[in-house]
């Protein structure tokens, strides 16, 4: 067994490994694509930069391919990301025109990849219509929609379920978010990579060096929520939770930090929202952070006490089920996949409101031994859950189940 | 390793894992509920009862099928949901009489409070099933005394296949003790007395492994 798997076998058992192996033998070879529109930022593009090696590990010939645009095209599909969670968009003729044409053009480009591959995963709205626009496919093509899409806007979704039906299957976190579609959804949440920057073990040395660097103080409680500058993640509810608790703990420090994915045209805007909340307090640490800062993240989960993701809409919170991993109880907003990953009361709490998390902030911190067992639990509810080696599982076992047709039962080999 | 029984053959140890399916079925209230309960697959409503066990969750559930814990945790009906916890799918015969007695508690508890109230969203009923997917597991076991040392080893997909899924089948671990004709009959009906409906499927193993070695301590060798 190579290095590579053999880390995974001690992080996450032999067993994932084995069945691991066993799924990918009849793959050994194939060609495999995961088509996207970015390659840093954002919780697809992590979980691609990891999952795309490990199945080449496992003898799958994997490449991933991003689609590019212009302007147009990421208002369009971000307006499109709005509307599937639910905002009452109207996108125009002309974005809509610039988001077929942005395909067409990637269509030309990535044709001979994609027509000649087994198995093709597409994520998200961003690269949908590409089925379409690949006539001569001779592989299995799945769409997998990583957003909250429990109650989408219906023009938006009717537009783009043009696209998706024609798909062999889909793939959603949650079964709330699934649709009517024409064919079998699947139901898998994604998941963190145990072996990554982002979440492997780091030296103490590394660990102290980030109160120096972001100037925290180690001695006083530190609360964190890292997310893009997204409204639907709402920074301005963690500010407003963080106010709330400073109140009674006035020595509570708060660190936002973010980053943007070359897909967001909106994150500037929010970001100067947050800026002009939080004022002058000079312990609120509004980090903008380079796509790369994978470690400086997992150093700040590290130091903090309290992680939040106080999401008004959420897919799936990655930084939840990292947080968790370091042993972190997540205060995460009551929504979405988060429902999922956060056991209310038992790995974190749940929360309607800035109010509601204020209060856990404070529940948690005047009671440490509570923190520290719903830390212990949330790592392993993660280790049994949402490890990258589960998530492959799934997709590789879903793609059997295509090829085999088998009624139910899927053997791998 | 020596069979017990040349002429038994050995039982291979599987493994398993499910991958879930969106049936696209929803209920935002017991009418809803009960009214797809008419018509939903049987698979689903063995998901909700069995495969759940399979499914990320919480080590300690208050109740032990999906009706029970929704009705308590999203209706907010605690009587409801009691009547559904106690409907125990060992007792059943097959996935038709269990669809009958849900529909019945359904109508008995509407007939009760002539009102069905709405769930908030996102937390709908969602009817669910699953396919399998089967590992081998290189365990083969031909004695059955070896399972004192690889049952607490086994992982919980090992536990689902072999006391689950496979119920009365040829596969199933107390099927396979039968074999030996009288041989272990004690240890079958110690095996038969657990219900694995109360049971999450770390709390089987570990039970069944103290069956097995409280059996095996008092057997000569």
């Amino acid at each position: 067994m190579s290095d590579l798997l053999e880390a995974y076998a001690r992080v996450a058992g032999q067993d994932a490994v084995d069945q691991l192996q066993q799924l990918s033998a009849p793959m050994k070879g194939a060609k495999f694509v995961h088509v996207n529109s970015t390659r840093v930022g954002g919780g697809v593009a992590e979980i691609l930069m990891k999952m795309v090696p490990l199945m080449n590990e496992l003898g799958i010939d994997t490449s991933w391919e991003v689609i590019t645009g212009e302007d147009k095209f990421y208002q369009c599909t971000k307006s499109m990301h709005n509307a599937l969670q639910g905002d009452q968009v109207h996108i125009s003729e002309d974005l809509l025109k610039a988001y077929e044409e942005t395909n067409s053009r990637n269509a030309d480009l990535l044709r001979p990849a994609l027509e000649n591959a087994d198995y093709v995963i597409i994520h998200d709205p961003q690269p949908a219509p590409l089925l379409k626009l690949c006539p001569n496919r001779k592989g299995k093509w799945v769409w997998r929609c990583h957003i909250d899409a429990s109650n989408p806007h219906p023009p938006v979704w009717n537009y783009l379920s043009g696209y998706v039906q024609d798909y062999d299957a889909s793939f959603f976190s949650l079964a709330d978010f699934a649709q009517q579609l024409p064919h079998t959804q699947y139901l898998i949440p994604p998941s963190i990579d145990p072996l990554s920057d982002k979440n492997m073990e780091l030296s103490q040395a590394e660990i102290d060096s980030t109160y120096e660097e972001f100037n925290l103080d180690p001695k006083r409680p530190i609360m964190l929520q890292v997310s893009r500058y997204d409204r639907f993640k709402d920074p301005l509810g963690v500010i407003e939770a963080y106010k709330l608790t400073k109140q009674s703990i006035p020595e509570i420090q708060l660190v936002l930090a973010g980053g943007g994915a070359t897909d967001d045209p909106e994150g500037e805007e929010v970001l100067k929202e947050v800026r002009g909340s939080a004022g002058k307090d000079t312990d609120i640490h509004i980090l903008l952070l380079p796509s790369d800062a994978h470690k400086t993240i997992n150093a700040l989960q590290r130091v903090s006490d309290i992680v939040l993701q106080k999401s008004l809409k959420e897919g799936f919170g990655l930084t939840v089920t990292e947080a968790m991993w370091k042993g972190k109880p997540v205060i995460g907003g009551n929504t979405g996949g988060i429902r999922l990953q956060i056991i209310n009361h038992h790995t974190g709490f749940l929360v309607d409101s800035p109010q509601g998390a204020a209060l856990r902030i404070q529940q948690l911190l005047q009671d440490p031994e509570k923190l520290r067992e719903m830390g212990i639990q949330a790592k392993e509810y993660v280790r049994e859950n949402f490890l990258n080696t589960r998530h492959l599982r799934e997709i590789l076992s879903l793609f059997t189940a295509l090829d085999n047709k088998s009624k139910n039962i899927i053997k791998p080999s | 390793m020596t069979s017990k029984n040349e002429n038994i053959q050995a039982i291979k140890i599987k493994d398993c894992a499910i991958l879930n399916i969106a049936t696209g079925m929803r209920a935002k209230n017991l009418i809803e509920l009960r009214d797809l309960l008419l018509t939903i697959h049987p698979e689903s409503i063995y998901y909700h009862f069995w495969a759940k066990k399979l499914r990320p969750g919480f080590e300690e559930p208050e109740y032990y099928n999906d009706f029970a814990t929704w009705a308590a945790n999203n209706l907010h009906d605690n009587k409801l949901a009691e009547r559904l916890g106690l409907i125990n799918p060992g007792m059943f015969s097959n996935i038709e009489e269990i669809r009958s007695k849900l529909i019945d508690v359904a109508n008995l508890s509407l007939e009760e409070s002539k009102s069905a109230i709405n769930t908030k969203e996102g937390e709908q009923f969602q009817f669910t099933r699953s396919d399998i997917v089967l590992f081998d597991s290189n365990c083969m076991i031909s004695n059955p005394e070896e399972l004192t040392e690889i049952f607490p080893t086994l992982s919980l997909g090992s536990i689902y296949f072999h006391f689950i899924y496979t119920k009365n089948k040829s596969e199933d671990i107390s099927s396979w003790l039968s074999l030996f004709g009288d041989e272990y009959k004690g240890l079958i009906q110690q095996i038969s007395k657990l219900d694995p409906y109360f049971f999450t499927l770390s709390e089987i193993r570990i039970k069944v492994s103290q069956i097995f070695k409280d059996y095996f301590k008092g057997v000569p060798k």
